[in-house]
């Protein structure tokens, strides 16, 4: 406990004295009043140092030589079965590459041998049983550190492992590049185009199953999903949809962009939107909590500085995401406290637009701050990843159209 | 290449900021990492991870010392992952300097109390601003850097058991100083 107190302690110590250390040494920056060791005995000691390492240096190049031979020679495998495997090195360094090329021609394929290929839906799959299943997201170290992560973040009492199986119930293991193909289908519903058209078999979730009781880190409500578009291995958003809160409708929009649609209580919809780049598989931007028709005017005197609690009076929706924050994911709030890049905002569909109200801290009372106030006309709002989303949602979908 | 540019390198979002941060700072990021964790590898993740934040977070940020940004951030979460990592085993140089810090860490329940603490680290800065610049360098690179003993005496060209009865010294003032401010029995 003393130990913990006692990080949080150093960790305030100032920046500037942080930077007077880190910079001490730097740029002829070195007179603290520190005495240098100088003089004869400095001057005497030089030859026999250089000697030594001189030495030290021809002995080192050898075996640094050898063992970069060694390591090259097992980069160039490591990126071969990345490359064979359709697999992507982009983002990895070459240590990473090479552990997981390791992780991967030992464990997994240990366990992969002893399971039955078979096809689910038309893809073809490992099927395993749950032991070797779990065994397997385990050898994966990615995947173990994520389950851990949204175990620790969102329910403890989840488990992880319960994520990847199929609708069926079956565990089962898809090689990468058919991945997004499988999880396509795991949406076995309706697209409904034609704009004129009323959704009229909307599901209902409640906020207790949406937001809390199976969110295992699909749900980013107030957070932009994108953050994990390019996360690789990544759960499929639609496979736990259809499993926990099926529905049999999805609208696609002339673009041919999709939108999911769930009512839930306190009269509220939720609009998951889906990405464009993996349509259907996984969903992207923010997720849209919408509950009161209110137009831009609304907000005009939202500004920097004000609370949550102020927003909430004009849009008492916000007290929703007040509750995801601090009470589904467990770690927000130190997601506040550490001045985490990941936005936290609450998003506002609008009569006339989209409102986005980021909030970066919080304040005495614990109420998080408005840190900015972003309005879009058009619908259109960058995601985490830098692209533009278009948000817009058919007005028959918007719950007081019905 | 200067800090400007390779702020203006990240806003232009050109993926050669990370290289260039990378070539400038790396070193003393991956020192900083490897000062509270011990490993090698768990500090080259957390560089990374750090390189990942600094993208994400500039812009919009635009730090006035890009040093001091990233070496927060390669901190904090090394520190994180340090408290994960501390269950398991310790890691001998960043506990030992912790052990040291925790006579000034009042025991009583006054402890959880976040103003308190906002007052005791406020406190540790004002006398980290009345001591000699030499003392303050070996305190923050000792207790915020985490760096050995060894490290701190070679980068100050001084010996180590100088900079160990340097910080014994420091740790006493530090202890008066913050008994008469109240936040510590005389004993």
């Amino acid at each position: 406990m003393k130990n913990e107190k006692a990080i949080k302690l150093i960790s305030k110590i100032d920046d500037k004295y942080v930077d007077e250390a880190l910079s001490y040494g730097q740029d002829g920056n070195n007179e603290p009043g520190i005495e240098k060791k100088t003089g004869h005995r400095r001057v005497m000691n030089f030859r026999w140092v250089a000697a030594a390492a001189a030495v030290i240096l021809v002995v080192a190049a050898f075996s640094v030589a050898r063992n970069i031979s060694a390591e090259a020679k097992e980069y160039a495998a490591a990126v071969e079965y990345f490359k064979t495997n359709g697999m992507s090195t982009e983002g990895l360094s070459r240590t990473e590459i090479k552990e997981t090329y390791r992780r991967i021609i030992t464990t997994k394929e240990e366990i992969l041998a002893r399971s039955t290929k078979g096809t689910w839906a038309g893809v073809e799959v490992y099927k395993l049983s749950r032991e070797d299943y779990i065994l397997l997201l385990k050898a994966d170290k990615e995947i173990a550190a994520y389950a851990n992560y949204v175990r620790k973040r969102f329910n403890p009492d989840y488990d992880p492992y319960d994520v990847e199986i199929a609708p069926s119930g079956e565990y089962i293991y898809v090689p990468e590049p058919d991945r997004d193909v499988l999880y396509a289908k795991f949406f076995k519903g309706e697209y409904v185009t034609d704009p004129d058209v009323a959704i009229d078999n909307i599901p209902y979730s409640s906020f207790e199953d949406l937001l809390f009781n199976i969110n295992i880190g699909i749900i980013y409500l107030g957070q932009d999903s994108s953050v994990v578009e390019y996360n690789e291995p990544r759960h499929s958003d639609i496979g736990f949809l259809m499993r926990f809160c099926p529905t049999e409708v999805m609208r696609e929009r002339p673009d041919g962009t999709r939108y999911l649609i769930y009512d839930t209580d306190e009269n509220c919809r939720v609009f998951f939107m889906m990405s464009p780049d993996r349509p259907q598989a996984f969903t992207v931007g923010y997720p849209i909590l919408y509950k009161n028709k209110l137009c831009y005017a609304d907000f005009k005197d939202i500004k920097p500085g004000d609370t949550l609690t102020t927003v909430s009076q004009v849009d008492d929706a916000c007290e929703i995401y007040r509750r995801v924050w601090f009470e589904a994911y467990k770690f927000d709030k130190l997601g506040f406290e550490n001045n985490d890049p990941m936005r936290h905002s609450t998003i506002h569909y609008l009569t006339d637009g989209l409102l986005e109200i980021q909030y970066d801290k919080l304040n005495e009372d614990g109420d998080p701050v408005v840190k900015a106030v972003n309005y879009y006309p058009d619908y259109k709002m960058e995601t985490y990843t830098f692209k533009l989303l278009d948000y817009r949602i058919n007005p028959l979908d918007l719950p007081e159209s019905k | 290449m200067d800090d400007d540019k390779i702020i203006d390198l990240l806003f232009e979002r050109s993926e050669q900021a990370i290289v260039e941060l990378s070539k400038k700072y790396g070193t003393v990021l991956l020192k900083t990492a490897g000062n509270i964790l011990n490993n090698k590898q768990d500090a080259e993740e957390c560089v990374n991870d750090a390189y990942l934040v600094v993208w994400n977070s500039v812009p919009p940020k635009r730090p006035k010392k890009l040093l001091v940004y990233t070496c927060g951030i390669v901190q904090k979460l090394a520190l994180k992952k340090y408290r994960t990592k501390s269950a398991q085993k310790r890691n001998g140089t960043f506990d030992l300097a912790l052990e040291e810090l925790e006579e000034f860490i009042p025991s009583n329940a006054l402890v959880e109390d976040e103003a308190l603490e906002n007052e005791l680290s406020k406190a540790v800065n004002e006398f980290l601003e009345k001591i000699k610049t030499a003392d303050r360098i070996a305190f923050v690179k000792r207790y915020r850097l985490g760096e050995s003993l060894t490290d701190i005496a070679g980068e100050l060209h001084t010996t180590e058991h100088s900079i160990s009865v340097r910080l014994y010294r420091i740790r006493k003032e530090l202890k008066k100083f913050l008994i008469k401010e109240g936040f510590l029995n005389e004993k």
